[in-house]
């Protein structure tokens, strides 16, 4: 088996510390009153938790989809699966939460697993619609058989998830609620997935299922397995899916079939493709974009005295969000992060403008013709290209 | 016919061309020789229009064209073959041949109507090109049905033609682009070049991947085509033996920069030449 | 016995509009590998423009303009939404038609907000000394079949019919074979590939908006009905390999067919008409073992 190498221990000791500081201390914390006065509402809480939920199916499925290149428009299949399975363990059989997890993760990987072997005959877009039928046959399943899943009433999670642990209260005197409680739980299982997956990433497997991406001949002639890393990546991404599953049971407290439609799935890829495909970071910002963006309206652009999205137009308002990402930044949310880490201000605003006035050049001259690129293909915005960071 | 003056192009960062300057009398037969990565095939790609040049100038017939796109710098007479033949792969042979001669008609109008356009203020050309896009399609089509029968005499006196410098292209009419060989396909590309019945040819390292007896049959036929039908070539080439062979003057390019230019026979005398490019 | 033969029937003709949505799909993957999400949202806003003006004529007077309206929407998604990420990944204009499908969703139901709309059903017409639609239905053998589904099926196979030959004959055909296949190629031909790939949405809009046409009556005119649909005319486009019109036509009749057989014949405890969709679903994947770029897909070859 591959040694799993943690990049650089110092650093990333140093970065979890420091997130999960900033990630739940500063805005949960009640010990500094006056200094950190940001008490987040209820609400918000659980958003962040969803948020934290997100980026492990996230994480997950950009290391199928990102770094191995395999569509998968499916993994709500997964997710479900890894609820279920910890929702049935806990609810029907009484066993303790942290087990559960673990068990829908591995059951879904192991699904994971079995759906890989076929998908190895499968390319591209018959990848993609044979695991949106696994997401579209997910709901019908799950009321089907209705012995296991309870069917449509779905499965009441919230007597069994845990309260916080007394000694929280008793060592550092601290009250905390059930929701943030839920989300420190949740933070601390996203921390372990993502040094999981930066390790991946950066280990031997992580450029394997590069190169099969790039190009699986090549790959196979250096000696790369491809059948075996295709399948190991579909399995470690349903496992990601089914670990995120049972978070989902815990936060949301309440699961039924009808949760795990298509459009979860096809929500799971929006995310990575705007949060940015092979990259770590991608994976967050898109979690957050997809929990966030509904949000803008109503957070940003309707106090602009004048404006006025209504609830009516939110989809739309979504709809054009996600069309300017991928005109604007084409290597997602992270590609844009790394522009402007990399560039001054004012290189950014230029490289948007000529973007725009392309954009505008072609909306208006008949004689524009597609397929012409200003300064060579490779141009466009190849600093954006997540490889460019090594 | 061709003027190229202090071309620079780029892709993104990376310069290729830091001012590249040619000339391609017409009738002629120019080579461009150079090692790998020298910048051959980017400047063709710059004059055929697939790439925009940063700065510099190309002047075809005495009007400029660098500022034109790929569609356009076809209708005005000029034919680029790329590198690698880039064929029509699952597209028949007659399919393929049917292509090349898509832009024949649009010369004549095309041509014009640039030359129009050029000569108009900025309102008068935005006002051109919206009649252009409302109208352009069924004027087009309206043309296509009016001189159907003219169009298909004259397609199938091209189809002759080009079967005559390439017999074998006429038996494998119905073949599919993807399984015909090597040199069949280079044969392919430059019929497929011809039928647009260019002024200018663009020949972007014909001889690659080819055998040596095949690739000094292509040469002879291009050297024919320029005698007997007038066509100015411009061909890129890594063989610089063969290329130097059929070609009237030379260019040698080295990291995006000209380093010679001669006639040809003074560059297969060179010295320089000759013991970087002729392995003498 | 009888019974068996009416639930195939059925099959064919629901299949035919599953089939014409994927045709519709297929048309743009063959031009863009682009698989688009929007496709039944752009079908059923046509619908709800083509209500609108369907008051102001008859219906077979209106129909061109329908179509052409149709046309000209495809043509100007393409422009304004498609155009600008031309080049990029085909994941990145997927989301774009995600986004596309959202936008174009949810500006129909505000626009047209409000119950379900009734849809009138394509009236009879008579070309050439034949029926179309209408009442009455014709005796085949042991089933029954009505004029208008009868004319629904044989709609789907004229368009097929129709878009194979244009394809196949025609200039513009060829040219959008050839873009679709190598547009660099292409431009050095004079192609206008931007034009190209603008008629080839405009061409999808429009067999789209017949689908939606067809399908508007039978389900009721709302914001949501195309959504099922979409998914199935995926599936059917899939089944019979993308780049295939011939196999949009045919997996939608294939799926059909299937979907009411399983509905009717499997034992209902384990399978039964609440598992249509994952049985038919099943089926598909299994041919897609068999088959990996659908029934009549071509296989890429890939050079390395």
């Amino acid at each position: 088996m591959r040694r799993l190498r943690p990049p650089r221990t110092s650093r990333v000791i140093i970065f979890v510390v420091l997130a999960f500081f900033l990630l739940w201390w500063i805005p949960f914390s009640h010990v500094l009153p006056g200094v950190f006065p940001l008490r987040f509402a209820p609400y918000r809480t659980l958003q962040a938790s969803q948020v934290a939920m997100w980026v492990i199916v996230a994480l997950g499925l950009n290391i199928l989809t990102g770094y191995n290149g395999q569509i998968s428009l499916g993994h709500g299949a997964f997710m479900a699966i890894g609820a279920y399975t910890a929702a049935i363990l806990m609810v029907d059989h009484g066993w303790p939460f942290w087990i559960t997890i673990i068990a829908g993760g591995v059951l879904a990987g192991g699904v994971g697993f079995l759906v890989g072997v076929p998908a190895l005959r499968l390319t591209g877009p018959y990848l993609a619609m044979a695991t949106l039928g696994l997401a579209l046959a997910t709901p019908q399943i799950l009321k089907k058989y209705e012995g296991l899943t309870h069917g449509t009433q779905g499965i009441n999670v919230r007597p069994e998830v845990p309260p916080p642990p007394a000694f929280i209260k008793d060592w550092f005197h601290i009250t905390l609620s059930r929701d943030e409680w839920m989300y420190l739980l949740v933070l601390f299982i996203v921390f372990i997935m993502t040094i999981l997956a930066l390790n991946i990433v950066r280990s031997r497997l992580g450029r394997a299922f590069v190169a099969i991406r790039d190009s699986e001949v090549a790959a196979q002639a250096m000696g790369i397995s491809v059948p075996r890393y295709k399948t190991m990546a579909f399995a470690i991404s349903a496992f990601y899916a089914g670990v995120a599953g049972g978070a989902y049971a815990l936060v949301m407290e309440y699961i039924s079939p009808e949760n795990f439609n298509f459009l979860m799935s096809i929500n799971l890829l929006t995310t990575i493709v705007i949060g940015g495909l092979a990259s770590i970071l991608g994976s967050v910002l898109g979690a957050v974009g997809l929990v966030l963006v509904p949000e803008l309206p109503d957070l940003v652009f309707n106090r602009i005295p004048g404006v006025n999205i209504g609830a009516e137009l939110s989809w739309a308002f979504y709809g054009v969000v996600l069309i300017l990402i991928m005109i604007f930044a084409p290597y997602g949310l992270a590609g844009l992060f790394r522009r402007l880490v990399r560039l001054r201000p004012a290189m950014v605003l230029r490289s948007l403008r000529t973007t725009y006035s392309r954009w505008v050049g072609a909306l208006t001259s008949p004689l524009a013709s597609a397929g012409e690129t200003e300064d060579g293909p490779e141009a466009k915005s190849s600093q954006d290209h997540p490889d460019a960071e090594r | 016919m061709l003027q190229v003056r202090d071309l620079v192009a780029a892709y993104g960062p990376i310069v290729a061309l830091h001012g590249v300057s040619l000339d391609v009398p017409e009738g002629s037969i120019v080579a461009v020789l150079g090692a790998n990565g020298a910048g051959k095939s980017t400047t063709l790609r710059a004059i055929s229009g697939l790439l925009r040049a940063r700065s510099g100038s190309i002047k075809f017939e005495g009007q400029r064209i660098d500022h034109l796109s790929a569609e356009q710098i076809v209708s005005l007479g000029m034919s680029h073959i790329p590198e690698g033949r880039q064929l029509f792969s699952e597209l028949t042979v007659l399919e393929n041949l049917r292509l090349g001669a898509y832009s024949r008609f649009a010369q004549a109008d095309g041509h014009g109507r640039l030359a129009h356009r050029q000569g108009l203020s900025l309102l008068g050309r935005l006002q051109h090109d919206l009649i252009q896009a409302a109208t352009g399609g069924i004027r087009d089509l309206a043309r296509t049905v009016r001189e159907y029968g003219h169009r298909r005499r004259d397609f199938d006196a091209a189809l002759k033609q080009i079967f005559e410098y390439f017999p074998i292209l006429a038996q494998r009419k119905n073949q599919v682009a993807g399984t015909l060989s090597g040199g069949e396909q280079q044969m392919l590309a430059i019929g497929r070049g011809l039928m647009a019945r260019p002024r200018l040819l663009l020949l972007d390292e014909p001889s690659m991947g080819l055998a040596p007896l095949v690739t000094r049959e292509i040469f002879e036929i291009i050297q024919a085509i320029n005698r007997t039908q007038g066509v100015t070539i411009l061909v890129v080439e890594q063989n610089a033996n063969l290329a130097l062979e059929i070609a009237h003057y030379g260019y040698v390019l080295e990291t995006g920069r000209i380093a010679l230019a001669d006639t040809s026979e003074n560059l297969r005398k060179s010295e320089a030449v000759r013991r970087s490019y002729l392995g003498q | 016995m009888a019974d068996f033969w009416q639930q195939v029937m059925a099959g064919l003709a629901a299949g035919s509009l599953y089939g014409l949505l994927a045709l519709a799909v297929v048309l743009i993957y063959r031009s863009t590998t682009v698989l688009n999400f929007a496709q039944g949202e752009m079908a059923m806003f046509t619908t709800f423009v083509a209500w609108s003006i369907l008051q102001w004529g008859d219906y077979w007077v209106m129909f061109p303009l329908i179509l052409l309206i149709a046309a000209g929407f495809g043509g100007l998604i393409e422009r304004v939404a498609i155009r600008p990420v031309e080049g990029a990944p085909v994941l990145n204009i997927i989301i774009v038609t995600l986004g596309l499908f959202a936008i174009v969703n949810n500006v129909a139901s505000w626009r047209w907000a409000g119950m379900p709309k009734a849809f009138p059903t394509p009236p009879e017409i008579h070309v050439a000394g034949i029926k179309f639609f209408g009442g009455g239905a014709l005796h085949i053998g042991p089933t029954v079949i009505s004029y208008h589904d009868l004319t629904i099926m044989v709609f789907a196979v004229a368009i097929m019919v129709i878009l194979y030959l244009f394809f196949q004959y025609t200039p513009l055909g060829l040219a959008m074979r050839a873009t679709a296949q190598n547009p660099v190629a292409s431009r050095l031909m004079g192609i206008r590939v931007g034009r190209m790939l603008t008629i080839g949405w405009a061409l999808s809009a429009t067999v789209g908006a017949v689908a939606g046409l067809l399908i508007a009556p039978i389900v009721l005119l709302s914001s949501s009905m195309m959504m099922g649909v979409l998914l199935y005319a995926f599936a059917a486009a899939v089944l019979g390999g993308l780049d295939s019109p011939v196999g949009a036509i045919v997996g939608g009749l294939i799926i059909g067919i299937s979907e009411n057989l399983v509905g009717a014949y499997t034992p209902s405890e384990w399978l039964g008409p609440d598992m249509k969709l994952t049985v038919t679903l099943g089926i598909i994947f299994l041919v897609l073992l068999v088959r990996p770029t659908g029934i009549f897909g071509r296989r890429v070859l890939r050079r390395v």
